[in-house]
């Protein structure tokens, strides 16, 4: 319901703006941006982005909210960044088609506020931001194996005994902006983290825990998760 | 379920299953633990099946119910045949499972209860120390373990489940148990007996290995530590006085209040088997082990930076 009436609501939108319609109509462009301000921004920061006039440019890839100006050369760039990681590169193609050079600031302004208002107007609950489309599966074990390496020593994570008081408060990981101080909270960044904590941020308390990069993964994927906490 | 099967692993066998015994010292005290189990309840079962009579019987069961013969055989001799069966039971099997002195070539191991957590001592035929190490017990399968149980401060209880029953540890007692594991693996133990404080988090893990794997354990132990190059982590140990209460062999640190860290990296847990024992659960005890163990005997470390914590627990992990 919710999603049938946002692909509409983008659609005109999509009109409104005059987006060609041989770029316009690519469904998956459209549902993965719909799927990605609906579902994965936080109706938080899109608020703060329609309040304040802001162009809001959403990376469908990663599902990151960022606000920035939404040039077609700066979402190049973000693309870019999330190119690395993904693995689904044909992505990015569908992605560009949502931002024809010929488009201009103003109308792209416009068509991302009223966007991000969707959410809003669909009296949707707060959804937090969760960068990772994570399996329930590699939350389970990413449960698992947080339990099993101890990261509740230091920290407090909901589930995970003890809860200990020498790191940070991982309770709601999922809405931070940075971790560690520094690193974007991007699933890639947070298992690179987990891997090799000195390494990634020099000077950090967190030791380099031995684990293996599916357990990096699989605790990023439960850190991240939204509905646990 | 498979993710509590998981934890136990790591964190050595912790929380005990409490009804699958794992030794011939274990074995009687679990099937005499069923039979009051199964036994409680057929006889609750009789005293219900009885009472839905009382209430709601036929007349002539009812008043076969009342009579003397009933009370007779209910409520006198059955009690007190089943009751002393029990006791029999009891009596003999405790007798049969104390230990009352070493065996020739048994080994021998003191266990000292400590305000929270486990002092143990290797000892040889004669009675002196040859390895010291806390919180874990290591043993081969398939012979018997003469454990030398007693108390530096109040009375602790020394549970391993799977391969003995309790046995008290008394300040200034010697209480002797007799284990025995017949499958290697990890076997988690329990303070049983309230103790203060973090009473809950003084646990404990067996070790069973083959004998050709503890035969390899025990050579590594007694061989002597090779002189260790000087490193940041074992300068700060130094500096920052962990050494007034641990003893680390070769090295300078001779105190005796805490556990002797001399292999604490290669020890399945940390906080006497409460704690996954790695670089990280190192760094975050030692920084901070009150919020983790509340009352524990070992202060925070809080004017440690990040890099000399690091380095600590580099070193402390290093130490295999």
């Amino acid at each position: 319901m919710l999603a049938a009436a946002i692909v509409v609501i983008v659609e005109l939108a999509v009109q409104i703006a005059g987006i060609q319609s041989g770029q316009a109509r690519d469904e998956p462009a459209v549902s993965l941006a719909s799927q990605s301000m609906a579902c994965r921004a936080s109706v938080r920061r899109s608020a703060i982005a329609a309040a304040e006039g802001n162009h809001f440019a959403a990376c469908a890839e990663c599902g990151i909210a960022a606000l920035r100006p939404a040039s077609s050369e700066a979402c190049g760039q973000e693309e870019r960044s999330c190119g690395e990681k993904s693995t689904h590169p044909q992505r990015n193609h569908r992605q560009n088609r949502l931002f024809p050079k010929a488009m201009d600031d103003h109308r792209t302004g416009a068509l991302f506020a009223l966007m991000a208002m969707l959410p809003l107007l669909s009296a949707c609950e707060d959804v937090p931001v969760a960068p990772h489309d994570a399996q329930p599966e590699a939350i389970k074990r990413g449960r698992l194996a947080a339990g099993q390496l101890g990261c509740g020593a230091c920290h407090k994570i909901p589930g995970i005994w003890p809860e200990g008081a020498t790191g940070p408060d991982l309770t709601n990981l999922a809405e931070r902006g940075v971790i560690a101080g520094s690193l974007p909270n991007r699933p890639a960044e947070l298992t690179a983290y987990l891997l090799d904590p000195p390494a990634t941020v020099p000077g950090t308390a967190m030791p380099k825990v031995p684990m293996t990069r599916q357990q990096a993964e699989d605790i990023a994927a439960f850190l991240h998760q939204p509905d646990a906490h | 379920m498979p993710t509590e099967t998981q934890l136990k692993a790591v964190l050595g066998g912790w929380p005990p299953a409490v009804l699958n015994p794992a030794g011939p010292y274990s074995e009687p005290v679990t099937l005499l633990a069923w039979a009051l189990l199964i036994g409680g309840t057929v006889v609750l079962a009789i005293v219900l099946a009885a009472l839905a009579v009382a209430l709601w019987g036929a007349p002539s069961l009812r008043r076969r119910l009342g009579g003397d013969r009933a009370i007779w055989i209910g409520g006198i001799a059955f009690p007190v045949v089943v009751l002393t069966a029990l006791l029999v039971w009891g009596l003999w099997l405790t007798g049969d499972l104390a230990a009352k002195a070493p065996r020739p070539g048994e080994m021998r191991v003191r266990i000292t209860g400590e305000m929270w957590w486990w002092r143990v001592a290797y000892l040889d035929e004669s009675g002196r120390t040859v390895i010291r190490d806390a919180n874990e017990l290591h043993v081969p399968v398939g012979s018997t373990v003469l454990l030398e149980l007693d108390s530096a401060d109040v009375i602790h209880s020394f549970w391993v489940p799977r391969l003995a029953g309790k046995m008290n540890m008394i300040p200034g007692r010697r209480n002797l148990l007799r284990i025995q594991a017949d499958q290697p693996g990890t076997f988690g133990g329990q303070c049983a007996e309230y103790c203060g404080g973090p009473h809950a988090l003084m646990g404990f893990a067996v070790v069973a290995h083959t004998p050709e794997s503890f035969d390899r354990w025990r050579a590594s132990r007694l061989a002597a530590r090779p002189a260790s190059v000087t490193s940041r982590g074992q300068e700060l140990f130094m500096a920052s006085g962990c050494a007034a209460c641990h003893t680390i062999a070769g090295t300078q640190a001779a105190g005796l209040a805490g556990p002797d860290l001399t292999h604490v990296g290669s020890r399945r847990t940390l906080g006497a088997g409460i704690l996954p024992n790695n670089r990280g659960t190192l760094a975050g005890w030692i920084a901070d082990s009150q919020t983790i163990k509340p009352g524990n005997r070992m202060p925070n470390y809080k004017q440690l930076d990040a890099r000399e914590l690091n380095a600590l627990a580099d070193y402390l992990a290093g130490l295999k």
